[in-house]
C-alpha cells in the first residue's frame, strides 16, 4: 500500500502542489499544505508523481 | 495625492521604515506617477493577492509598465503550467544537487582570482559574477559574453528606463545574436541525433509536451529571461547577507562557529533583505480593496519586503535579523513570491547563496567593512552597489 505524504520540514510553502493538483492536496489558511488523499489510485497515481516532481522542495513522496 | 514615493532615494535607503509606516497608516497606499497605481504591504493582504491569480493576473506583467508576450512571470495558466513544466526539470533541487560541486568550484575559482589583493569592492568582484557564471554553465553559454549581456538585463529594472520603456530587448544586438547561433548549432546537433550537452538549452531544444516543440521565438524568450531572472537577484542576495553578517558579528559569530545555520541564514536574510521589494499584479475585474474602489486594469505592487517584516505575522521581533529565528517560521518568508508564480530559481539561488557565502567567510580571513555600502539604485530591488571591504592575505600575516 503506497502513502502519499508531505514532508512539512523540507515544504517551502510554495502552494505548488495544491495549484498542480487540487484534486490531492490543499493549502490551509497558514499556507500549509495538506494531503488530501492519501491513498492515490488509478490515474490519481500519475498526478500525484507529476506533484512530487513539480515540488520545488521536493518534500512530497509516495511511501511504500 | 501620493501615500509613498516609490522612486524617492529616501525609500531605497530606509525601505523598512518607509514600509512599516504604509503597514500602520495606507494599507492600499496609492501613488499617482506616472499614473494611479497602490501598493498592499500587509502580510495578510499580500497572501491574498498573490493566491487568487484568477483576479490579480500576470497577463501584464510583474511591472509597473505593462508587458506582454513573455514566458513564466507575464503568463497566467493554462499557458504558465507549459512553462512551468519545461524548465521545472532543470531547477529541481535534485539537479541542483547534482550541481553543488560543480558550482562550489565555480566560486572558488572566482576567488583565486582576487584573493591576494587584500582589499575591494565585493560587488564587482563577487557578488556580481557569481550568478553570472552559474547561469551561463546552467544555460550553456560562453561566461565572458554572458557578462557582456549584464547591462541588457540591468536595464530591465533601472530606474532611468521609463515605464512603458520596458519591452522586450533588441531583437538584433551582438547578444541576441549570439543566443540564435547557439540555438540554431544546438538544434542541427539534435536534428543529426548528435550528444547533447546536459544543459538547459538542450532541454529547451527537445522538450516536447502535449505533442509540441518550441518555436526560435520561445527558445530565446526563455533563455532571455532566465539570464534576467537569475542575475541581479541573487547578486542581491548575496551581497545582502555578506553586509548584514559584515554589521552584526555577533551574527556571524554564531554562523562560523556552527555552519548548520547557514540555510536558515540564507533564509533570514532573505526574509529581512528580500532582494526584490514587490511584484506587480493587475486586476481583471473592478474590485475593492480596504473600502478603495479600484476599475479593472489597476496596478497593484506586492510589497513582499513589507509582508516580511509585518509584526502581525512574524511577532514584535519582526524588525530584527537574527538567524537563529525559528526556522519553519523563517522560511515562509515572500522573497520569491508565493503561489502559482513562486520563483522557480529558488532552489538555484538558495544553493548560490549558500556556497557563496560559506566560500568568502571561509576563505577571506578577518573580512571587514572599510566604508559604507551603496545602495542599489533601482526601485524594485533591494541590495548594496557596493561592498567595500578588506581582508587579511597569507603574504600580510
Amino acid at each position: 500500500m503506497t502513502k502519499l505524504v508531505i514532508d512539512l520540514e523540507k515544504c517551502l510553502n510554495s502552494g505548488q502542489c495544491a495549484y498542480l493538483q487540487p484534486e490531492l492536496f490543499e493549502i490551509n489558511d497558514d499556507g500549509e499544505p495538506r494531503v488530501l488523499n492519501s491513498a492515490p489510485s488509478g490515474e490519481l497515481i500519475a498526478k500525484a508523481n507529476d506533484a512530487i516532481e513539480m515540488c520545488p522542495a521536493q518534500a512530497i513522496s509516495l511511501e511504500e | 495625492m501620493s501615500d509613498f514615493d516609490f522612486f524617492d532615494p529616501d525609500f531605497q535607503k530606509n525601505t523598512q521604515t518607509h514600509f512599516q509606516r504604509m503597514q500602520r497608516e495606507c494599507p492600499f497606499a496609492h501613488a499617482d506617477k506616472p499614473f494611479d497605481w497602490y501598493a498592499v504591504t500587509r502580510e495578510a493582504d499580500v497572501a491574498e493577492l498573490l493566491k487568487d491569480w484568477e483576479l490579480w493576473t500576470s497577463f501584464s506583467g510583474p511591472g509597473l509598465a505593462n508587458q506582454s508576450g513573455g514566458v513564466l512571470v507575464t503568463v497566467d495558466p493554462p499557458e504558465h503550467l507549459f512553462d512551468r513544466r519545461l524548465i521545472n526539470k532543470a531547477f529541481s533541487p535534485a539537479q541542483l544537487l547534482a550541481m553543488e560541486d560543480d558550482i562550489t568550484a565555480l566560486i572558488n575559482e572566482l576567488i583565486d582570482r582576487f584573493i591576494e589583493e587584500g582589499e575591494g569592492d565585493l560587488v564587482p568582484l563577487f557578488t556580481m559574477p557569481v550568478p553570472l557564471i552559474v547561469i551561463a554553465r546552467l544555460l550553456g553559454l560562453d561566461e565572458d559574453l554572458v557578462t557582456q549581456m549584464r547591462p541588457l538585463a540591468d536595464a530591465v529594472i533601472h530606474p532611468d528606463t521609463p515605464p512603458g520603456k520596458i519591452e522586450r530587448p533588441e531583437q538584433d544586438t551582438p547578444q541576441t545574436r549570439y543566443l540564435r547561433s547557439m540555438m540554431d548549432s544546438r538544434r542541427a546537433m539534435h536534428a543529426n541525433g548528435e550528444k547533447m550537452p546536459d544543459d538547459v538549452l538542450s532541454t529547451l531544444i527537445t522538450a516536447e509536451l502535449d505533442g509540441r516543440t518550441l518555436t526560435d521565438e520561445e527558445v530565446m524568450g526563455f533563455m532571455g529571461f532566465l539570464f534576467i531572472a537569475g542575475s541581479q537577484t541573487t547578486t542581491q542576495l548575496i551581497g545582502n547577507l555578506i553586509y548584514r553578517l559584515l554589521q552584526q558579528p555577533d551574527q556571524l559569530e554564531l554562523l562560523m562557529n556552527d555552519w548548520s545555520l547557514l540555510p536558515n541564514a540564507v533564509e533570514e536574510s532573505l526574509r529581512f533583505d528580500a532582494p526584490v521589494n514587490g511584484l506587480f499584479r493587475t486586476n481583471t475585474r473592478d474590485t475593492e480593496v480596504h473600502g478603495v474602489k479600484i476599475p479593472q486594469d489597476t496596478k497593484v505592487i506586492c510589497m513582499f519586503g513589507a509582508a516580511n517584516i509585518d509584526p502581525e505575522f512574524w511577532g514584535e521581533d519582526a524588525g530584527e535579523f537574527n538567524i537563529m529565528r525559528n526556522p519553519q517560521l523563517t522560511k515562509r518568508h515572500y522573497a520569491f513570491g508565493k503561489g502559482i508564480h513562486y520563483c522557480m530559481g529558488a532552489p538555484l539561488a538558495r544553493l548560490e547563496g549558500r556556497v557563496a557565502v560559506k566560500a568568502i567567510f571561509e576563505r577571506l580571513p578577518n573580512l571587514r567593512l572599510t566604508g559604507e555600502p551603496k545602495e542599489i539604485a533601482a526601485h524594485v530591488m533591494h541590495g548594496v552597489d557596493s561592498l567595500p571591504v578588506a581582508w587579511d592575505t597569507a603574504e600580510g600575516s
